[in-house]
């Protein structure tokens, strides 16, 4: 990063809670909800379980609201009344909205489709719906925002990469603050797909345990408020932490399977180590991606193990929340900035069992961690890595 | 000014594949439409359709490598190699190359596939094949694996605008440094359901050609289209075909941002509401516009680039797609006129917002 962007406010929902204050306290006290096999409509003989979020998720808006909207707009509406009292600190134009998803970018309306092929016309309401939905669009008109944006959808790095662009805007100037996220709500769509993928876990998920069987998909949205380290210091802001270096890289390998090296998850940590300036020695624990798949859990822990000192603390919130494809990244990312800041993280459910190809023993129990800079991971379909770094920020 | 250099050049089309073959067709003029009967109609009427034409993408890429990708992805791998071939150098499996890909609705065909699949077999039956082609960032995962591109990948999304972003941040990587050369690109494809979406919310030209220039009427044509373009930074061993520089925002009621005698192309695809800002940024400039040539779709502005690079490389504007259709007042390029140094491309929606993209020749000085 050419100059320090810091985060002076964030928001989440997820399963685990409607609130980054009730995400951490959840897990911090080791509480993962346990995913339902109910919550979307299937005919699977053996439906797999995901986590959903509770309750409706009520928005105030002109524009009418898919669900993935609505959970964004709900994790912005934190963040920004925490981060910039609810209004834009600087010039419309100078605010970017870099947004991450999956579900949000595709028309997955089942029955408009079924009536569709059976020779039906059924109406334009969900082909408007979605074309009213891009996510970036709906992120910067709810806040008036105006300057750059764009919609990232780099599969499951997405909430990553979207954080880790934003932060680039901030630092080479295209923008004076930006808002970073992603978002996605539970669709048959992927639940399907990963289902037809033998990737879904029929279980809670079990990162990095040696009889993982899987993931399980969950929805949430994650919102992250970005400025310049000095103009959030004159103006007095509550500094969460620091987005120190970004990292991404293709595996060039296969369309769903990750290298067996890891070898872009290696160079998208090495990238990010060399944005943020630090020493690979000075990562004090790593939030991984950890989804429960077999390859995933695999790749990723053989990467921590070669690169990182033996007493590094790694775990997977994945049993806490399911996979939230697009939001994945960006919750990951305000989880890994409140650890540092909390100077705990939390035990990494769902493992008991270590597994010897993982070669790492992820954490299991909340535990003290007194360190500087903390890594997200997340992996991709599609080959994408993405790696955050993030160091911890300190009071105006 | 942020630029990169544009070291080569593809594009798949209804124009075919490649610069050559764009060339031919600018220079024919409107190119005929496909009258499709779908579901979109109940199949009581027909929708003209500009597909794209991969004739001969044998010759290109491999067979083995072809069947592994679904056909959104193989127009993008095919219009790789077009560009890398343009570029005239070996293209190297590094980490030091990076892919930037817009799309406004990604896989279109493949994701229904997998609908169908669903529907046709049951929840427990879709196709895997059909479901991990069918995500946005296929394109870029498929260009990757085959061209051994192993820097940082990255597909963007927008309804409108997401090639103005893409060619942002390509420009961004190459001037901080992060890539040495990166393969921006844009496409998208037909489906039936985006036909019925048009039937409600637009409709198309009932003649089956886009007239961009007639402002005051509906004449839009779905086209396929996949863009790639190699950039280098200044410097780059490879001579440039040309240069371009990171887009500028621009609204239709405050005009460009910098008064110009080059030829302004506009990303006009015969869309009603966005007649209106069209007229009033052609207001003065000398205009082009060749939607006819390749249809319109939510990143059909990218073949406004290329078609730009060939006029720059070529020196001149063929002028057939539009001549005779256009609004009272707007001034056409002249044919054959020369003596053009840059193009700027301009595209904006129907809230009159949108960027202006100049090019400028090879032989343009050096950045200051």
């Amino acid at each position: 990063m050419r100059s320090e962007v810091v985060v002076t406010g964030d928001g989440a929902i997820a399963a685990i809670g409607r609130s980054v204050e009730a995400c951490m306290e959840s897990l911090y006290a080791g509480r993962a909800p346990v995913p339902r096999a109910d919550s979307l409509p299937t005919t699977l003989a053996v439906p797999p379980p995901v986590f959903a979020v509770a309750g409706e998720i009520e928005i105030a808006s002109r524009r009418p609201l898919n669900r993935t909207s609505r959970l964004a707009l709900h994790a912005l509406r934190e963040a920004m009344d925490r981060g910039w009292g609810g209004r834009l600190p600087v010039d419309a134009s100078r605010v970017g909205v870099c947004m991450g998803t999956t579900v949000g970018s595709a028309f997955n309306d089942e029955d408009w489709y079924a009536a569709f092929r059976r020779g039906r016309d059924p109406g334009i309401d969900s082909l408007t719906l979605f074309l009213g939905n891009e996510l970036s669009e709906v992120v910067a008109e709810s806040v008036g925002a105006d300057g750059p944006r764009a919609t990232v959808v780099n599969a499951c790095a997405s909430g990553t990469d979207a954080v880790g662009i934003a932060a680039s805007w901030v630092a080479e100037g295209l923008c004076d603050v930006a808002i970073a996220g992603g978002a996605d709500a539970l669709a048959r769509y992927p639940y399907l797909g990963f289902s037809v993928l033998m990737n879904c876990s029929k279980e809670p998920c079990r990162p990095f345990d040696k009889n993982r069987k899987g993931l399980n998909l969950g929805e949430g949205a994650a919102m992250l408020l970005l400025e310049r380290g000095d103009d959030a210091r004159r103006r007095g802001a509550r500094v969460l932490g620091r987005v120190a270096g970004y990292g991404s890289c293709a595996d060039a390998h296969h369309p769903t399977a990750p290298h067996p090296d890891g070898r872009g998850l290696r160079a998208a940590i090495r990238e990010a180590l060399d944005g943020a300036g630090i020493d690979r020695a000075q990562i004090g624990f790593v939030n991984a991606h950890g989804t429960g798949t077999n390859e995933n859990d695999r790749v990723e822990g053989r990467v921590f193990s070669d690169t990182f000192p033996p007493e590094l603390r790694v775990f997977s919130t994945k049993a806490y929340t399911g996979h939230t494809l697009g939001a994945a990244g960006a919750l990951e990312a305000i989880f890994t900035l409140r650890n540092l800041a909390d100077g705990r993280v939390p035990a990494s459910a769902g493992f008991e069992t270590p597994d010897p190809e993982c070669r790492i023993v992820p954490t299991r129990a909340t535990t003290p961690v007194d360190v500087r800079a903390a890594l997200s991971t997340s992996l991709a379909f599609g080959g994408s890595n993405s790696a955050l770094i993030f160091t911890k920020g300190s009071a105006a | 000014m942020r630029r990169a250099a544009v070291l080569g050049v593809g594009q798949v089309s209804a124009a075919g594949s490649g610069v050559d073959a764009l060339r031919e067709s600018l220079g024919a003029g409107p190119t005929p439409a496909d009258w499709v009967a779908d579901r979109a109609t109940g199949f009581s009427g027909r929708i003209p359709v500009l597909r794209a034409r991969v004739e001969g993408m044998e010759r290109h890429v491999e067979p083995r490598v072809l069947r592994r990708l679904d056909p959104f992805s193989q127009r993008f791998v095919l219009a790789a190699k077009h560009a890398i071939a343009d570029a005239g150098a070996a293209w190297d499996d590094s980490i030091r190359n990076g892919i930037v890909v817009a799309t406004g609705f990604g896989p279109l065909a493949t994701g229904f596939g997998f609908h169908d699949s669903i529907i046709d077999e049951g929840d427990g039956f879709g196709s895997p094949t059909l479901f991990s082609s069918s995500v946005h960032n296929a394109p870029a995962s498929s260009m990757s694996t085959v061209l051994g591109v192993r820097g940082p990948s990255l597909t963007l999304t927008r309804f409108q605008h997401a090639w103005a972003s893409a060619v942002q941040e390509a420009i961004r990587w190459l001037c901080a440094g992060r890539v040495d050369r990166v393969l921006v690109a844009a496409g998208d494809e037909y489906h039936e359901t985006a036909g019925y979406g048009l039937l409600h919310l637009g409709g198309w030209s009932e003649e089956g050609r886009v007239s961009p220039l007639a402002f005051s009427r509906c004449s839009y044509v779905p086209g396929e289209t996949a863009v790639v373009l190699v950039l280098g930074r200044d410097g780059d061993p490879v001579a440039p075909k040309a240069w371009i520089e990171t887009p500028t925002a621009v609204r239709a009621d405050g005009g460009l941002p910098s008064p110009s005698d080059d030829p302004l192309f506009l990303g006009a695809k015969g869309i009603l509401r966005e007649g209106a800002s069209y007229r009033s940024l052609a207001r003065g400039r000398s205009v082009a516009a060749f939607a006819s040539v390749w249809g319109c779709n939510p990143t059909s502005d990218a073949m406004d680039a290329v078609a730009a690079i060939v006029a720059l490389r070529d020196g001149e504007i063929r002028d057939a797609s539009y001549a005779g259709d256009s609004d009272p007042g707007v001034v056409a390029w002249p044919s054959g006129r020369g003596a053009f140094s840059a193009v700027e491309c301009v595209s904006v929606d129907g809230s009159g917002r949108g960027f202006a993209l100049r090019i400028s020749r090879a032989d343009a000085g050096s950045e200051a």
